[in-house]
């Protein structure tokens, strides 16, 4: 594996998952070989004539250079799925496949392409950021360098979706076309997300409402955590339409306490399972809920002094100790934690209106706790 | 830009009423997409809770505006492609749209891959903000494309519609794994290259030029699958010999010399003189660091395929360009339509006497 090869897997994987209640540990045990299958088949050790057939349609009319393809491409998204991770998205897909009668086994392509676009798309977040670490090893664009991570991010999230577009599950066309519309709406959506954080961060503004942050994370963040995956296996799987629209909105209130909860980790994290270097948060400016209700409730001194910090991507530690103190004092982690209780509480609502089994039902608010209030990674 | 590209390509190729059809279209789609309301209702959709319209439109509108009426010729391929297909239906003109969207795209996206700030050798995590925003912009403008196509702007049967949005993705994808494979054989400032590998790749990082929009049109006409699978190694060699006439004429300084710094990035890989460069063996007896910039081998490559050429290497690549220009005309005539693209092609490349 690339990542042990370098030394750079570092973090115990499990450690991501210590904190599972055993129910949705057991889960995820009897799940995990068909998910890594699943991932093996969607993204292939190195991409040979048949693959980039598959995946680009030409007809190549001389030899091609397979190592720097797969190098170039499938190696950094490679170098993220070989660190683990909580691997919650192919997880919920499975849950909910089961959930409506339909056997995960024979998705397992979908289940590797959505743990693929997932591992393609944090490239970007953390290019975007200039992180160090993922996973507990250094970042794509450390390796790769930046137009490498670019390169391989934006193509890559394309060749997972290969699953979709080339219908390779073998679904009716006007299920396909459900499907597409739904990938097509989410790329969009996910792209004005990005579009809206970057200008904030990038022109420093200061008047981001909760409303506005809620809209521009679950846009960013909803497809793939845990919008995308919900929707997909549901309508996959022939869910009820009633309940389609009900999954939708449990993938939304579950990203937003998932989100809440990384922000607060991003903080202060609680463990070595996190993964990345503290306080990234604050040295790229982001506008997170923490940053903008201290920009909103801090006194005038606090937050000129918050905003000269911000404005500044101080990365010493002495300025995230500053904006740490600040977040404690105004009480931001608590109202940070009460509205993503909320939305978990939200989410176990809407679970009880599905028409699934009380053990799935059980399974997906075990989920819904572990993702907002108990990971550590 | 084809016409950058190629001399005489307005004047020979392209037809008035096309050109004044295409910026009409343009024209029309650009005022839609800086309209609020047509984001909220045909695009974003119901929204939960509240987006920052303003925001919006400084990250995205105005970054990319800009792009956003240009006619690339491309559009032009497509149009008269179509009706040498098939039959040409006014919804057929959203296609013009599409491509020229995605094209754009990708050249912005070419400009960030190829921008020195992200090239440099510096080994503290760098970020280039504005850049970076201007690349999630120019992402958006690629993914619009696809919202067009899938809400079926082109009033198409299912079977076609998947197959349009399937090509549009192959393109995406093989544009770009060529860029990574670039990227690749940047670091290793062209060593270990071959000939072959290097046509290959020219032909899948050219792909958004004839490729795209010629597919295209055959798809909406209806062509079935093994018929396009023909075109599309026909469409191929004619990529094959663009690119060597365009890097004949960089070398000899015919190609656009004036051009600005953001087109002059976006083309480099049409630009570079790999070709000639790996046919008189003219590698670096060591790889670089990985961490030299194409802007500066492109530099590097043009000087030391300057320094060396010989009237008798840019004759043959001469004669490798009318040789595949000829290949494609051979299969085009196997395939059988479209003669009058092909004659189109040749009239403003100077190749008649290919055809004839």
């Amino acid at each position: 594996m690339p990542g042990e090869r370098e030394g750079y897997l570092v973090r115990n994987p499990n450690a991501v998952l210590s904190e599972m209640s055993p129910g949705l540990r057991r889960f995820h045990d009897a799940h995990l070989e068909g998910i890594l299958r699943g991932i093996r088949n969607s993204w292939p050790a190195q991409i040979d004539r048949s693959f980039f057939q598959r995946i680009s349609g030409q007809v190549a009319l001389f030899d091609q250079d397979t190592a720097a393809m797969t190098e170039a491409i499938l190696l950094p998204t490679q170098q993220y799925l070989d660190r683990g991770g909580k691997r919650l998205r192919p997880l919920l897909v499975c849950l909910i496949l089961e959930s409506y009668g339909a056997d995960p086994g024979a998705c397992e392509l979908l289940l590797g392409a959505i743990e693929c676009m997932e591992d393609s798309s944090i490239m970007m977040d953390d290019y975007i950021d200039g992180s160090e670490l993922r996973r507990g090893g250094p970042c794509a664009h450390r390796l790769h360098g930046f137009p490498g991570a670019n390169v391989a991010a934006c193509t890559g999230f394309a060749i997972a979706e290969a699953v979709f577009f080339n219908n390779e599950l073998n679904l009716k066309q006007d299920l396909v076309l459900r499907l597409l519309n739904a990938l097509s709406w989410e790329t969009i959506q996910m792209a004005f997300g990005q579009i809206e954080e970057l200008y904030w961060t990038e022109s420093n503004v200061n008047c981001v409402t909760v409303d506005q942050y809620l809209q521009e994370t679950v846009s960013r963040c909803a497809f793939l955590t845990f919008r995308g995956p919900l929707r997909y296996a549901g309508l996959i799987a022939g869910a009820p339409t009633e309940d389609i629209s009900v999954l939708e909105r449990i993938g939304e209130n579950l990203l937003v306490g998932y989100h809440l909860r990384g922000d607060n980790l991003d903080m202060a994290p609680d463990s070595e399972a996190w993964g990345k270097v503290a306080g990234e948060d604050i040295t790229t400016g982001r506008r997170t809920l923490l940053i903008n209700y201290l920009l909103q409730y801090a006194s005038d001194a606090d937050r000129a002094e918050l905003i000269r910090i911000l404005n500044s991507r101080a990365a010493d530690e002495a300025s995230k100790g500053r904006v740490y103190d600040m977040v404690v004092k105004y009480g931001g982690f608590a109202y940070s934690r009460r509205l993503a209780e909320e939305y978990n509480e939200l989410t176990k609502q809407d679970v009880n209106r599905l028409q699934i089994s009380d053990a799935q039902k059980q399974l997906l608010c075990e989920m819904s706790d572990f993702a907002t209030v108990r990971r550590k990674a | 830009m084809l016409d950058l590209l190629i001399q005489g390509f307005r004047e020979q190729f392209c037809l008035d009423e096309d050109g004044r059809r295409i910026r009409d279209r343009l024209r029309e789609e650009h005022a839609r997409l800086l309209d609020a309301d047509y984001l909220q209702s045909e695009v974003i959709g119901q929204s939960r809770w509240a987006w920052d319209f303003e925001s919006l439109s400084e990250g995205f509108s105005e970054l990319v505006g800009p792009f956003m009426d240009r006619d690339s010729g491309i559009s032009h391929i497509y149009l008269q492609a179509l009706r040498e297909f098939g039959d040409f239906r006014p919804e057929h003109e959203n296609i013009i749209v599409i491509l020229e969207y995605a094209y754009f795209a990708s050249l912005i996206e070419d400009y960030y891959s190829f921008h020195d700030a992200f090239c440099e050798p510096d080994p503290a995590p760098r970020r280039c903000s504005r850049l970076t925003q201007v690349k999630f912009a120019g992402q958006y403008l690629g993914l619009y494309p696809r919202h067009l196509l899938i809400r079926n702007a082109l009033k198409v049967d299912e079977n076609t519609l998947i197959r349009t949005h399937r090509w549009i993705k192959n393109i995406y994808i093989t544009w770009g794994i060529s860029r990574g494979v670039l990227l690749k054989w940047i670091g290793a400032r062209m060593n270990r290259v071959s000939q072959e590998q290097y046509f290959q790749n020219s032909i899948n990082a050219l792909c958004t030029y004839f490729l795209s929009p010629i597919i295209m049109g055959a798809i909406i006409a209806g062509w079935d699958e093994g018929r396009v699978q023909q075109l599309k190694e026909a469409v191929s060699w004619l990529t094959l010999s663009i690119k060597l006439r365009c890097e004949r004429r960089a070398i000899l300084g015919q190609l656009v010399p004036d051009l600005d710094e953001y087109h002059r990035k976006a083309l480099l890989p049409i630009t570079l003189p790999g070709t000639s460069f790996l046919q008189r063996d003219l590698g670096w007896p060591e790889a670089g660091n990985g961490l030299v910039t194409l802007a500066a081998l492109h530099q590097q490559m043009l000087a030391k395929v300057r320094s060396g050429w010989m009237p008798a290497d840019l004759a043959w690549l001469e004669d490798q360009e009318h040789r595949f220009f000829g290949l494609f005309t051979d299969r085009m005539r196997q395939i059988g339509g479209a003669s009058g693209l092909v004659a189109r092609l040749a009239g403003c490349l100077g190749k008649e006497k290919v055809i004839s």
